[in-house]
């Protein structure tokens, strides 16, 4: 059973200044917050032109010399390298996060866990063929202080970062395990891949922006494997009275009883030969956009924040049940 | 008490559905071989000898033979009429189920969400139930089979909290599906989540907005009887989706690479003023459509069969062992 770890509401003035707490809570180790324990695989630091691999795949401050993951001194074009802390046997994912610039992240999802250290150091290093997805993911608009939150386990980790009450200067993203799988996905992985929508699609959008490496076709670390890019959200639909609507959108019945409640938030691909259902979202569900656009709910259990002023519906963290949201003042 | 895993009661074949019901009560009682979920025995009627009673011992071992003289339930031989009330075991917040054998080739229950059956009343069939029961609105609900009298393969999923029942026959689409129980996941201020299905002879989860299977107490008001309960489903995008169809348990194999995941079905309510998403069925899912009419996943672990072709499928936990 995975554990929850959450980093709630914390203020900081820059992408730049976020980056260490980032990388330190996921491996946990931030003073004050629990991380879910992920570990170190490699990373590099432009100013020194080094990549290291660390002494101790969980200590930060087991990396030698002058180095910026080390020192909090994280710039532009540096970057690292995570896995996750499934174990049991299970097969890990990594994540890659670079700081393209000081107000863009770059993330990449690495589904079969085969990063190669020793490379050349380099801000641009080479990454497994099978990375997700081939083209980086690209978080923008870090452009001024900002709330950071991230909600994780051992399997996956979700972050979001706004102004708390506003439409700009967000985006979020969702990277690793999906629960309720199928028995045979060996690496049930995602990424999403559309970080500026804070909130989900429950139009009747064709396509999605979910990412994966095909559960079909991929058996090993070796294997080349299909990029999927068409995996859409699935959500709780109702027919009533002959006609339907989600019930995160408009079945504001939801509502009625002066309660709200988090909605689980399904991964469907359809690309051709490779259509599956992949699982759920762990820790993250979607909110009634009758909410309004920012608030927490079941006394702070749940976070949400929705972009849109129209009937999609919000994204939902699971909370640390303490913090309010958005704080005050940010 | 909290909630353990299922326990099933996995395809036993009687004769008669007096034998039948006999049979699975004693399994909702743990009064059988086969492990049962403990549920407790609140009175009982034998319309032959006209006699109600409470027996000494309600629930486990020998809570049946404990019924005194010449009774039906003690002796296995139900006749039309007789019925039973029974309490679930979570050791808070409970509900009772009335079932009674009414005629050879039906069964009606009803739902008694707030506990408050009278025991000690008038011998008769049926008793005078509690103002706020619950069944297919008020009335009880009817479960029956072609040709059930002929024998059939009764099967039970059940909790402290819940029950599933089956019946089927042979034949491709003859079986009904009976659903009773509390709902996961309800509202925090929800305190009796119970709900009951009005439609065995649907043994589907057809998606429909006239469908309204599922009937409760309001939990707004606590007393209002509340009828239009229906599913929700998980749905992707629509328009332009490859297979003409939005609904994924509506989506065949080739969507699913051959395998059949666990959904959730959730359970709303859209009557006026009591709009509300209840909860989800516990112990209980939605498979695709094209699951075929009677099959298995797993390691014989869940079930999954429908009455139609091309209508969503039930998923029950099963025992591992036994064919479906």
């Amino acid at each position: 059973m995975a554990t929850p770890r959450f980093y709630a509401a914390q203020m900081k003035d820059s992408l730049l200044d976020f980056a260490s707490d980032f990388a330190r809570f996921l491996v946990n180790d931030l003073p004050t917050f629990t991380g879910p324990g992920w570990t170190i695989i490699e990373a590099y630091d432009n100013a020194t032109v080094s990549r290291q691999v660390p002494s101790s795949a969980t200590d930060m401050d087991s990396f030698t010399g002058t180095f910026s993951w080390k020192d909090n001194t994280v710039g532009v074009n540096d970057w690292i390298v995570l896995q996750s802390n499934i174990g049991g046997g299970v097969n890990e994912c990594q994540a890659f996060f670079r700081m393209a610039s000081s107000t863009t992240m770059q993330v990449q999802l690495v589904p079969l866990g085969n990063w190669t250290t020793g490379g050349a150091a380099v801000t641009t290093p080479t990454k497994p063929a099978t990375i997700q997805p081939s083209a980086v993911v690209t978080m923008t608009g870090f452009t001024i202080r900002s709330i950071y939150s991230i909600v994780a386990d051992e399997g996956m980790f979700a972050f979001l970062f706004d102004q708390g009450n506003t439409t700009t200067n967000a985006a979020w993203i969702y990277v690793g395990e999906l629960e309720g799988h199928r028995p045979s996905d060996a690496y049930p992985y995602v990424i999403w891949n559309l970080p500026t929508s804070v909130s989900y699609d429950t139009t009747f959008a064709a396509t999605g922006n979910w990412r994966r490496l095909s559960a079909l076709d991929v058996d090993a670390p070796n294997d080349t494997g299909t990029d999927l890019v068409n995996g859409q959200d699935a959500h709780y639909y109702s027919l009533v009275f002959s006609f339907g609507q989600y019930v995160d959108r408009t079945f504001e019945g939801v509502l009625t009883l002066g309660e709200t409640r988090p909605h689980p938030v399904g991964i469907f691909f359809s690309d051709t030969g490779n259509r599956h259902f992949a699982g759920f979202l762990r820790n993250v569900y979607s909110a009634h956009n009758k909410l309004g656009s920012v608030g927490t709910f079941g006394g702070e259990k749940y976070m949400y924040r929705n972009d849109r002023t129209d009937d999609y519906a919000g994204i939902c963290f699971l909370w640390d049940q303490a913090t309010l949201y958005p704080p005050d003042p940010i | 008490m909290p909630l353990t895993a299922a326990k099933i009661y996995p395809k036993q074949f009687h004769a008669t559905l007096g034998f039948g019901l006999r049979d699975f009560v004693a399994f909702l009682i743990d009064d059988h071989a086969i492990t049962g979920p403990g549920w407790s025995i609140v009175e009982a009627f034998d319309s032959t000898v006209v006699s109600r009673q409470i027996p000494s011992t309600t629930t486990g071992t020998g809570a049946l033979a404990s019924f005194t003289g010449t009774f039906s339930w003690k002796d296995n031989t139900l006749t039309t009429d007789d019925w039973i009330v029974l309490e679930t075991n979570i050791g808070g917040i409970e509900f009772q189920l009335y079932l009674e054998f009414a005629t050879a080739t039906s069964l009606q229950y009803i739902l008694f969400p707030f506990e408050d059956f009278a025991t000690g009343g008038a011998a008769v069939s049926p008793p005078t139930f509690p103002s706020r029961a619950v069944g297919s609105g008020t009335s009880v609900v009817t479960h029956s089979l072609a040709n059930i009298d002929g024998g059939a393969w009764y099967s039970v999923v059940a909790d402290e909290q819940m029950m599933a029942l089956v019946i089927m026959r042979g034949g491709k689409f003859n079986i009904s599906v009976g659903w009773v129980g509390s709902l996961s996941d309800p509202l925090p201020s929800d305190t009796r989540p119970f709900v009951i299905w009005d439609s065995p002879s649907s043994a589907s989860l057809s998606i429909s907005g006239t469908f309204t299977p599922f009937n409760r107490i309001s939990p707004i008001d606590n007393n209002t009887v509340i009828t239009n309960g229906l599913f929700a489903h998980f749905r992707v995008g629509g328009t332009g989706f490859p297979g003409g169809s939005s609904n994924i348990v509506l989506m065949d194999g080739t969507y699913w690479l051959d395998e059949q995941p666990l959904l959730p079905v959730m359970v709303v309510f859209n009557d006026t003023n009591n709009q509300h998403i209840a909860g989800y069925l516990r112990n209980s899912y939605a498979g695709h459509n094209r699951a075929a009419y009677r099959s298995v996943f797993g390691a014989l672990e869940y079930i999954v069969f429908s009455d139609g072709d091309g209508t969503p499928c039930w998923c029950l936990p099963w025992d591992g062992v036994t064919d479906w």
